[in-house]
């Protein structure tokens, strides 16, 4: 759960406006593709790993969640 | 009508375009497609022509160019797109025109003793952007600091032809700014210093010359390549002055008396040294210099004093990030010149220096053709002090006993307390020495305590014996044949008292190996299980001068 609120504290500072678990690409305003590879970029950063193959998929802050792969 | 950046690559760099719209709140225009940039440069309508874009920046990724790797093909590959940069640059004569640098990583399968033709390609690529004259974008740079495992990311290139990380971006963001302002002319004229815990470790109206931390070597040496990068500030013309809160008389002898200190009083155009606020003295300063306060930089270690400044002056620029571990201080100060003092180019004068630095180092290389270790060892100058232990000198003599023990014949350990009783006493004679070269002042590093028999027994005629107790050496200047000339001279002033037999021993443990055939080197011959040689002692040929 700490992850969590660390993981979508992460997206709402790349998408420059606070997210929830349900927010998705849809709903959120300026969250295009390029927005999509920076969130992955920062998580990158802070550890968290999103597969390359996923990354296409991801739609929604609960995708991003369940594609993470904590870096051990 | 806004401003714009135009930012050319091979690869994908929106995202970096983002975050150097974030960091410098200007518009840029970004080329889309793998070789747009060849096109929009050349193209005599594309937008990048427009009065609003003032700035052109083109970004090359390395690896992209070379998609089949570097091979020794590469002056064919790099030859067209050097073509282009020469044009544009032609074409956009009133525009400031920045070119990265490439930054490409050797081919993983290349032999240990093959050429690197990355390497190579990437000098060449280097060579003619400086030829022609264009302000380089550093990137090769910026990946060797980060580390290219930090500074790209594959996943993101193989996802969307970006190569750079977060963390990589970011850096390039802020290069480009400051690349940008550097051409602009926008760099500050004028380093205002602090004293204490900036220039030098410690308060020198409390420590005193003694105690303030400044060194050639190790401890104290960070201060010294803090100052090192100031002085090459002032060597290209910006402005020194000192802001300190210290009595005049205590701040300035650091630069009278201190051995080690680089910066003279002569580097600076103002010193304020008294106990009125800061920020009064550095705007006095900047009158006085008849400069903007833009065009200050204040560099302090105490947070108060940047507060008052910040607070009071607030175009002079205060960096906030001073390191709390003085290790990291020079790294400190190479940020604050790249950050504020970046130069174009090499003024006029300062390019007579440079011409002349470039002469020496040419002479440097062409001796190390032919250079023999003695040639070596004499190029280095060194100056050797031998002298009698000084009482002032104990600490450092007990220290050295208790720590060193690669280069320690006997390994014998002493107090402080024993070596006083030693200094005083009739029998025995404690030598230090110390030793500078060109390079630096290694200072005191090598003891030698000798026993010499008790006197009144023999009559004055007859020779008399003495007896190495201790003799042993920093590892730091093993191998420059310090131990020899450090040996004559001991014989030499043993000679003169009357000493015609001198004894060693060497007491061997885990740690003095290095020294283990010492005496038989030194000419001295087994007896029982010590050494011994007797006079006239072995004249030994060293590159030492000796004195002090």
């Amino acid at each position: 759960m700490q992850n969590d609120a660390r993981i979508i504290g992460i997206v709402s500072e790349v998408l420059g406006t606070s997210v929830s678990g349900d927010s998705s690409v849809d709903g959120v305003a300026g969250w295009d593709s390029l927005k999509t590879l920076q969130i992955v970029m920062a998580l990158d950063e802070a550890g968290y790993e999103v597969p390359i193959e996923k990354i296409a998929d991801i739609k929604s802050v609960r995708d991003i969640l369940s594609f993470v792969q904590e870096e051990v | 009508m806004t401003e714009r950046i135009a930012l050319l690559s091979n690869v994908t760099v929106e995202s970096l375009a983002l975050r150097v719209k974030k960091e410098l709140g200007k518009d840029v225009f970004v080329s889309s497609g793998f070789d747009a940039w060849r096109t929009e440069l050349l193209d005599p309508s594309s937008a990048i022509r427009g009065d609003e874009v003032k700035t052109i920046c083109v970004l090359l990724h390395g690896p992209a160019l070379f998609p089949d790797g570097v091979d020794f093909r590469f002056i064919d590959v790099l030859s067209g797109p050097l073509r282009i940069l020469s044009q544009a640059r032609a074409a956009h004569e009133e525009k400031i025109f920045v070119v990265s640098t490439l930054d490409l990583p050797a081919s993983a399968a290349r032999p240990l003793t093959g050429e690197n033709f990355s390497a190579r390609a990437a000098a060449l690529w280097r060579d003619e952007l400086q030829k022609m004259g264009v302000p380089v974008l550093d990137v090769a740079e910026l990946a060797a600091d980060a580390g290219r495992e930090r500074f790209y990311s594959s996943k993101m290139w193989y996802f969307g032809s970006l190569p750079f990380s977060q963390q990589g971006e970011t850096l390039l963001a802020r290069e480009i700014l400051r690349v940008e302002n550097a051409v602009r002319g926008g760099r500050r004229k004028c380093l205002v210093l602090d004293l204490d815990n900036t220039l030098w470790g410690g308060v020198i109206g409390e420590d005193g010359i003694e105690g303030i931390e400044l060194a050639s070597v190790g401890m104290g040496s960070q201060y010294r390549d803090a100052q090192r990068v100031a002085g090459e500030l002032a060597a290209q013309g910006i402005l020194l002055a000192i802001a300190s809160k210290n009595n005049l008389e205590d701040a300035l002898r650091p630069f009278r008396e201190h051995p080690h200190m680089l910066l003279r009083e002569s580097d600076f155009v103002k010193i304020r040294a008294d106990w009125n606020p800061k920020p009064d003295n550095i705007a006095a300063i900047a009158r006085e210099l008849n400069i903007g306060l833009d065009s200050l930089v204040f560099v302090d270690d105490n947070p108060l004093e940047r507060g008052a400044v910040r607070a009071a002056l607030p175009g002079v620029a205060v960096p906030e990030d001073f390191p709390s571990d003085s290790s990291a201080l020079p790294a400190f100060m190479g940020r604050v010149a790249r950050t504020y003092f970046t130069a174009l180019r090499v003024g006029d004068e300062d390019r007579g220096k440079t011409e002349m630095y470039q002469a020496e180092s040419r002479r440097e290389v062409e001796r190390g053709a032919h250079l023999s270790l003695d040639d070596y060892l004499a190029s280095l100058e060194m100056k050797l002090d031998l002298h009698r232990l000084r009482e002032d000198e104990i600490a450092r003599a007990a220290q050295l006993t208790q720590k060193t023990n690669q280069f320690n014949l006997t390994t014998q350990r002493y107090t402080e307390a024993d070596l006083a009783a030693m200094h005083g006493s009739p029998d025995l004679r404690v030598w230090m020495a110390a030793l500078r070269d060109r390079f630096g002042d290694y200072g005191r590093i090598c003891l030698v305590i000798v026993r010499l028999e008790p006197r009144g027994v023999l009559p004055p005629n007859v020779g008399h014996t003495a007896e190495v107790d201790t003799f042993l050496m920093s590892c730091r200047v093993m191998g420059r044949g310090v131990e020899d000339a450090v040996l004559s001279g001991i014989e030499e002033e043993l000679t003169a008292e009357g000493v015609t037999t001198l004894r060693g021993r060497y007491a061997e443990t885990t740690k003095n190996t290095p020294v283990r055939d010492f005496w038989r080197k030194m000419g001295y011959t087994p007896d029982g299980d010590s050494w011994v040689s007797h006079a006239p002692f072995m004249e030994r040929r060293t590159r030492i001068c000796r004195g002090s």
